[in-house]
């Protein structure tokens, strides 16, 4: 009886670890940017001036934060499956950059260059475009 | 000030007027670590690089923010705890294809070349080389390469408890979609 007692603790104690490896670790999903609780909204110009300008204060700002950005599409580029937004911005070489999260397609597919949309997304910081990415269509 | 320094830059590589410049904001770095415990895989799809057709002038740049990992525990653990990306964001190299002069830019082939330069990680710079293969398709230029990187050699320290579980040498998959600079 006492055998069977520490093999089913043993058997317990080796699920339980497999269920927490599975669901905390393996399968960690991402982070949604819809449910941050800490969500700043800027627009596309905004935002690329102060990266473009003070790269510092905009990382101290927004670096690996979550944010809400609104503007106008300059263009839509779809590469791998994923769909690229770039806004209208007052930059020469850059602009700001949202790679949606897939799950997105449907909606970002029916977007054009023209239209005004708010979407949200992890910062990443200046590389020459501001670059968000697993955005989501906020509005 | 951040165009200032752009421009300098891309007027360095150009070094003169004849140069042709390839230029993507689109290429992929894709790093893979491998042990019997754990595979670990990443990629970034936002590589930005300069190309000088002419003096083989190579540069490329990232977010190391950017890599995207499969789970997110991963990717929460590479940014806080490895490669400290809030306080270094930016991977660089910095170097030249030094035997630029066997590509014909202008005809349709595939060439193996090699390069040399300088990689930048968590401001620690090493001195790197290897062979690439550079396509030319239809005017559309592609470099592929692939390497070895410790992370001990950019002071990327792994604690005793991860050891197990990430390889002492990550293999780095480079793959750059050049288009000529217009």
């Amino acid at each position: 009886m006492k055998k069977i007692i520490i093999w089913l603790l043993i058997i317990g104690v080796v699920a339980g670890s497999a269920v927490y490896l599975y669901l905390f670790y393996f399968g960690a999903k991402h982070k949604d940017p819809l449910k941050s609780a800490t969500m700043v909204t800027v627009s596309a110009t905004e935002l690329y001036d102060l990266y473009a300008n003070q790269e510092d204060s905009a990382n101290a700002l927004y670096l690996g934060k979550v944010i809400k950005v609104n503007g106008k599409i300059a263009s839509l580029d779809l590469k791998e499956s994923r769909y690229s937004v770039f806004y209208e911005t007052n930059g020469d070489m850059g602009t700001v950059l949202c790679e949606m999260d897939s799950t997105e397609n449907a909606k970002v597919k029916v977007l054009k260059p023209g239209d005004m949309v708010t979407i949200a997304g992890f910062c990443n910081g200046i590389n020459m475009d501001v670059y968000l990415d697993r955005c989501k269509l906020a509005e | 000030m951040k165009k200032i320094v752009l421009i300098a830059i891309l007027a360095f590589i150009s070094n003169g007027i004849s140069a042709q410049l390839y230029f993507t904001k689109t290429g992929t770095i894709k790093f893979y670590s491998h042990t019997t415990l754990e595979d670990i895989k990443a990629e970034n799809r936002k590589v930005v690089s300069v190309l000088n057709s002419q003096t083989g002038a190579l540069e490329f740049s990232l977010l190391m923010k950017g890599f995207d990992f499969t789970n997110q525990l991963m990717e929460d653990h590479f940014n806080e705890s490895y490669a400290e990306s809030d306080k270094f964001p930016k991977a660089t190299f910095k170097g030249s294809v030094t035997d630029i002069s066997k590509v014909d830019f202008k005809k349709d082939g595939s060439y193996t070349v090699n390069y040399a330069g300088k990689l930048t990680i968590k401001d620690v710079t090493k001195d790197i080389k290897g062979t690439a293969v550079i396509v030319i398709k239809g005017g559309k230029v592609t470099a592929t390469t692939a390497l070895k990187i410790k992370p001990s050699d950019y002071n990327i320290a792994i604690p005793a408890t991860a050891a197990a579980k990430i390889a002492e040498e990550i293999s780095v998959d480079l793959m750059m979609d050049y288009a000529l600079k217009p």
